[in-house]
């Protein structure tokens, strides 16, 4: 039954039982008994009539111990009965008398009941006194760990407000609330948390900078949540706004609890709200780069494509879509290769044509995916792709695999290039280069048939005019031979326009072999020859040393011939001619920017000069500005020159004044 | 010298006639044999066609070969000419009026001996000739291989 006893009634067991003097006295008193039983007759009943109301006593106080302890009020009796049983026995009661026995059984009884009814008394007041120091100290812990909770509360970093029921009066603010709605405690607590809630149709600025008109909708979205709350007893992750002591909305995030009374009735409601303004702008700055790495994704004219690991697509963008034409609901969750398959076929692609696809083509398409797997990465992947309405897009794929923080793969993003219109435009070029290919045939045979077939006929005009004067000199008047004369001057000069035709047809056609040439001993070279083909001009000529270009020797030799050709005819009426080759610092005025740091070459003369208003007839094939019988030539040199400059990725100009001499520039790319 | 043939391969008649009058007026006397075009060359020389029958032993001391002819053309005759036993040492010169590149090319990798680009100036035409013919017929000496 012990077990099951309260505490106190333990501790008061405890008490009872405890082992002191009274046992002692017990056994003590118990031993003089026995003593004075075996010896009763020497030392006299007074003795044993003396002890016995304390052996009386201690008997009974063992009686109430045994009871205490569970043995029971009996077995005490009868050993009281068997004592006296003994002791009447062996005569001892007659001093007293039996009498006197029972009035001191009596006695000790007596002097027993009392000393219970003490104990019984003693053992109430004790229970009390234990009920009160406990409900003290109940109430002292209890008022502790509300002055602690109150702490807590208090020290919060969040600001935490307690509610009533019903009235929804603020019992308790603590000071991050405060702060957080920059208002006074006193102007919060009896007031209700609208007090620092924004007002509809007020417009603010947020804590982000952002404006913000409260509106109906934002009340009717807080309403519901608000009702929800009234459901489920709490609420997490309430995000709405307050208002700070700047006027500002705040954003806060609200956890609010209802507390519930003793009686688990419903007293109130904690709210503990988090400013969010530092996680909503990092929110707005994620969704910011977010939006932008969308906008890239979405706007780039390459096809993007995001699978997960499971090689499903759940991204792709505007120019993906248009590719294949598909919707985007036609594709998200499927694999590229369920849209895409291609088997062993005749094919007719996007750039219409039409391929054949052959096992091989396939498989080797398939085997680089290998790599893909292994690197993680595949660049210039050559693949296809199916439009929806089944023709063949030649595309070609970056394909990046996607990790997680943890290095397990997440899926891939690929960049997929459309090669149609690369397709088209190879075979344009390759249709255009073929039409140039026959134009250029055209173009030498043209040219072969001028060389050929025109001098023919030029030779007869010649040949026979010459035969006629030879044969027939003396039947043709001379008028006659004069005309014959020049008959054979103008076919040698056809003759002359005709090979001057092929030489800048021949620059044209002419297969470009660069290498390094030095402009300067070209010059040189040049120049050492018209000097020996004109042996009576003194013509003062400069070479500027060590001009060294990237380009074909032999038509930059022809290109230097013709200027420097131009510049010796040009100054032949000059008392004191002078021709300089070298480098330049004028720019020339109608070069590009990206041309600007290019070099510049100049062929100077003091010659005639010419008048800067033909100045763009100048470079045309035939195009002259001085008379034929003034200066010979046929007005294919400058012509020449430009197509030289031009195959060299260069430009030519030229400037002068008449008598100022002229000065012809070039560039070579 | 008179012993001596000099061949001509030539279509145009002017060309032909302005030839023979160069050689009139450097007064080379030589036999003439004329061909129109490089079939008829061949027949000449390899006495077919209208030559069948031709004693083969007598080869012409020089052949002028014009390039652009109808049938056969210069550089296809000139390749028969260096292909067989009989006429492959036979001095070839081209005598054409084109001086494309491509034509010199050409001649020179079949075996050409001299490529002289006729003058429209028929004085310079005539010195041409002259100088040809001097140099082939009388300076040149090579070997007399004749057909068995």
């Amino acid at each position: 039954m012990a077990d099951r006893a309260s505490p106190l009634q333990n501790r008061l067991a405890d008490r009872l039982r405890r082992p002191g003097t009274r046992p002692l006295l017990f056994a003590l008193s118990l031993l003089v008994y026995l003593l004075l039983v075996l010896t009763g007759k020497n030392i006299g009943h007074t003795a044993s009539a003396a002890f016995f109301p304390v052996l009386t006593a201690a008997v009974c106080w063992g009686w109430r111990a045994g009871l205490a302890a569970g043995l029971g009020a009996f077995p005490v009796n009868a050993l009281l009965l068997a004592a006296i049983g003994i002791d009447w026995r062996i005569g001892m009661l007659n001093p007293i008398g039996l009498t006197g026995h029972v009035f001191f059984i009596i006695l000790g009884l007596l002097i027993g009941f009392l000393r219970d009814l003490y104990l019984q008394r003693r053992r109430t007041e004790l229970l009390l006194e234990e009920q009160i120091m406990q409900r003290s100290a109940d109430l002292e812990r209890a008022r502790s760990a509300e002055q602690r909770l109150e702490s807590v509360l208090e020290q919060s970093a969040d600001g935490v407000f307690i509610t009533e029921r019903d009235t929804e009066k603020i019992l308790l603010v603590n000071r991050a609330m405060l702060e957080l709605a920059g208002m006074g405690r006193e102007e919060i607590i009896g007031g209700q948390p609208y007090c620092f809630m924004p007002d509809i149709g007020t417009t603010y600025r947020t804590t982000l900078g952002e404006e913000i008109t409260i509106d109906m909708q934002y009340y009717e979205k807080n309403y519901l949540v608000q009702q929800k709350f009234l459901e489920k007893g709490m609420l997490r992750g309430w995000e709405y706004y307050i208002i700070n002591g700047r006027g500002e909305l705040v954003p806060v995030e609200a956890n609010v609890t209802q507390l519930i009374d003793g009686n688990g009735n419903r007293a109130g409601a904690i709210s503990m709200l988090r400013d969010i303004t530092e996680r909503k702008r990092a929110e707005s700055e994620l969704n910011r780069a977010n939006d932008f790495l969308n906008n890239i994704i979405e706007n780039s004219v390459e096809c993007i494509i995001v699978s997960d690991s499971t090689g499903h697509i759940t991204k792709i963008n505007r120019a993906g879509l248009a590719l294949m034409g598909y919707e985007l609901e036609d594709l998200i969750g499927t694999t590229p290769m369920s849209v895409s398959s291609v088997e062993e076929g005749l094919y007719e692609t996007t750039a219409g044509e039409e391929i054949w696809l052959s096992r091989e083509d396939i498989e080797s398409s398939y085997a680089r995916m290998g790599d893909f797997l292994r690197d993680g990465k595949i660049s210039n992947y050559a693949s296809y792709l199916r439009h929806k309405d089944g023709r063949l897009i030649e595309v070609e794929h970056n394909i990046t695999m996607l990790y997680d923080p943890q290095g397990s793969p997440v899926g891939s993003v690929s960049m997929t290039r459309d090669r149609t219109m690369r397709r088209r435009m190879e075979r344009e070029l390759s249709r255009q280069s073929e039409l140039l290919s026959q134009a250029n045939r055209e173009l030498e045979s043209f040219a072969y048939s001028v060389s050929h077939d025109l001098r023919a006929p030029l030779r007869s005009i010649s040949g026979f005019s010459e035969a006629l004067e030879e044969d027939f000199s003396h039947q043709l008047p001379d008028e006659a031979k004069a005309y014959l004369q020049r008959i054979r001057k103008a076919s040698g000069r056809m003759a002359l326009l005709i090979d001057d035709i092929l030489k800048l047809s021949r620059v044209s056609r002419h297969e470009m072999r660069r290498g390094q040439v030095d402009l300067s001993a070209l010059a040189s070279d040049i120049i050492a020859q018209l000097r020996e083909h004109s042996p009576g001009r003194n013509v003062a000529c400069t070479v500027e040393p060590g001009i060294t270009v990237h380009g074909d020797e032999n038509l930059l030799h022809i290109m230097l011939q013709n200027l420097l050709d131009n510049a010796w005819k040009y100054t032949i009426r000059q008392a004191s001619p002078e021709v300089y080759f070298g480098r330049a610092d004028e720019a020339d005025p109608r070069a590009p920017a990206h041309e600007r740091s290019r070099p510049i070459f100049c062929v100077r003369d003091n010659g005639v000069g010419f008048d800067m208003a033909f100045a763009d007839k100048l470079f045309g094939a035939f195009q002259r500005l001085h008379a034929e019988q003034d200066f010979p030539g046929t007005g294919i040199g400058l012509a020449t020159v430009q197509r030289i400059a031009g195959r060299h990725g260069g430009r030519v100009w030229a400037a002068s004044s008449p008598g100022n001499g002229a000065r012809f520039y070039f560039t070579l790319g | 010298m008179s012993n001596n043939i000099i061949m001509v391969v030539e279509d145009n008649q002017d060309d032909l006639d302005l030839t023979l009058r160069a050689f009139a007026k450097n007064n080379i006397l030589n036999e003439i044999v004329i061909a129109r075009d490089g079939v008829e060359a061949l027949d000449y020389l390899f006495a077919t066609g209208a030559h069948q029958g031709r004693d083969l032993r007598v080869m012409p001391e020089v052949i002028l070969l014009d390039l652009k002819m109808p049938r056969m053309g210069g550089i296809e005759a000139l390749k028969r000419i260096r292909s067989d036993a009989r006429t492959k040492l036979l001095p070839v010169v081209v005598l054409t009026s084109s001086d494309e590149e491509r034509d010199m090319i050409d001649s020179y990798e079949c075996g050409v001996n001299s490529y002289i680009r006729k003058p429209v100036d028929f004085n310079q035409f005539v010195d041409a000739v002259r100088q040809l013919s001097l140099y082939w017929v009388v300076l040149n000496q090579c070997p007399h291989i004749l057909a068995p």
